[in-house]
């Protein structure tokens, strides 16, 4: 299966005219939000945004810290077409892991439309060709490949944890809590109990090194 | 119906598991892993105190490539009012043909000021209106790059102008005109 490509102007609603504009914030509101970030949140977001470099298996083609940095400045530069942040509708951190899926996604993909954010950050008082992802490009089949193998490797690291695997894999499919439950023949305690094990278990796995992921 | 990519399934599941987990936990089984989470948080604390660094000098770079984009598509916008080709328009207004396309064409290029100044002339903008949109003043609020946005993003590229174009056109030159008269 393919990796998923999604475009810029599929993730959100930037630049969406049916968007009342008091539901962005301006970029002194979001520059507020992200420096207001806890230990706690930025712990988090660092940790998602190494699913995504994991996920699109970007390697050294942009690390982690550097998807986080680039979806933090897309944020903050409000004008044009931009990431703006729907503040009415999502958190902040759900925004930035929003945009860090549109830029990974971004990164894959052979055809990339990074040129446009490059050509206008060419000043020289913002080296952003230092710090905008490089493109690369990965034939279709390898990412076949890379997908199934990423599967394999993260169910291997469930290995012994097989009712928090199952609720990974069915919330995956989109099952509720309820249906969880139901599926799984759980009650709310045991299924408590696998989800903090599938959160820990998550959170080993993406901090893994790949090398040591991939055994 | 869509086709749901299994793996990208998986993995947005394991994003909605970290983002709603209670940090202590995942800070407990990142140590377990011979991490430590503070270094990770600090990492998160870097990536965005770099951006908020970065990001006035980004928004003034963006903002003058955007101009540049209100800049040509005013310019398409009053040749096509005045029925010109690049030539007649060049020859008239005493400027480079070639200039003028890069003008109109390339949002990255810089007029020279002094053709910048010739077209002023000619269409009887505002004095300094053209500079200002060419990037070359540095004195210009939000809004007025917000207008130039919104001007940019409303026009389109056909070869008669409509009623609309017209009023947009004749609009945003209300706008530089009203725009030019609080800078004096």
């Amino acid at each position: 299966m393919p990796l998923e490509r999604r475009t810029e102007t599929e993730a959100d609603g930037d630049g969406d005219p049916s968007v009342p504009e008091h539901e962005y914030a301006s970029s002194e509101e979001a520059a507020a939000a992200i420096a207001a970030l806890t230990d706690d949140d930025n712990l988090k977001l660092m940790l998602v945004a190494r699913i995504h470099w994991r996920q699109r298996q970007l390697r050294d083609a942009m690390s982690p810290k550097e998807l986080l940095h680039e979806a933090i400045v897309r944020t903050l530069v409000t004008s044009g077409r931009r990431r703006r942040w729907r503040r009415a509708v999502v958190s902040i951190i759900e925004h930035l892991d929003r945009t860090m899926e549109s830029i990974s996604g971004h990164a894959v993909g052979a055809v990339v439309a990074e040129a446009e954010f490059l050509d206008q950050l060419s000043s020289e008082d913002f080296d952003a060709r230092t710090e905008t992802p490089r493109r690369f490009h990965r034939a279709e089949a390898e990412e076949q490949l890379l997908a199934r193998e990423q599967l394999e490797q993260i169910e291997r690291c469930f290995e012994g944890a097989k009712p928090a695997f199952d609720l990974l894999r069915l919330r995956a499919e989109g099952y509720s809590e309820s249906e969880i439950t139901e599926r799984l023949g759980m009650d709310k305690r045991s299924y408590e109990a696998a989800r903090k094990k599938a959160e820990r278990e998550v959170a080993k796995y993406i901090v893994r090194s790949e090398s040591r992921a991939r055994r | 119906m869509k086709k749901v990519d299994p793996t990208a399934a998986v993995f947005r599941a394991m994003r909605e598991l970290v983002l709603s987990a209670d940090a202590r936990d995942l800070a407990a089984a990142v140590r377990e892993e011979g991490i430590d989470p503070a270094e990770l948080a600090r990492a998160g604390r870097a990536a965005g105190a770099r951006a908020l660094d970065a990001a006035p000098a980004a928004t003034k770079a963006t903002d003058v490539a955007e101009l540049h984009e209100g800049l040509s598509v005013l310019l398409r916008l009053l040749r096509r009012r005045d029925e010109l080709s690049h030539e007649q328009l060049a020859e008239r207004a005493r400027i480079d043909a070639d200039e003028l396309r890069r003008i109109e064409n390339d949002r990255t290029y810089t007029p020279k000021p002094r053709t910048v100044y010739q077209l002023e002339q000619f269409f009887q903008l505002p004095k300094r209106s053209l500079a200002k949109l060419a990037g070359m003043e540095r004195d210009r609020t939000p809004q007025f790059t917000e207008q130039v946005l919104r001007f940019a993003a409303s026009s389109k590229a056909i070869h008669k102008l409509t009623r609309d174009e017209a009023r947009l056109l004749n609009a945003f030159v209300r706008f530089l005109s009203a725009d030019a008269a609080g800078d004096e």
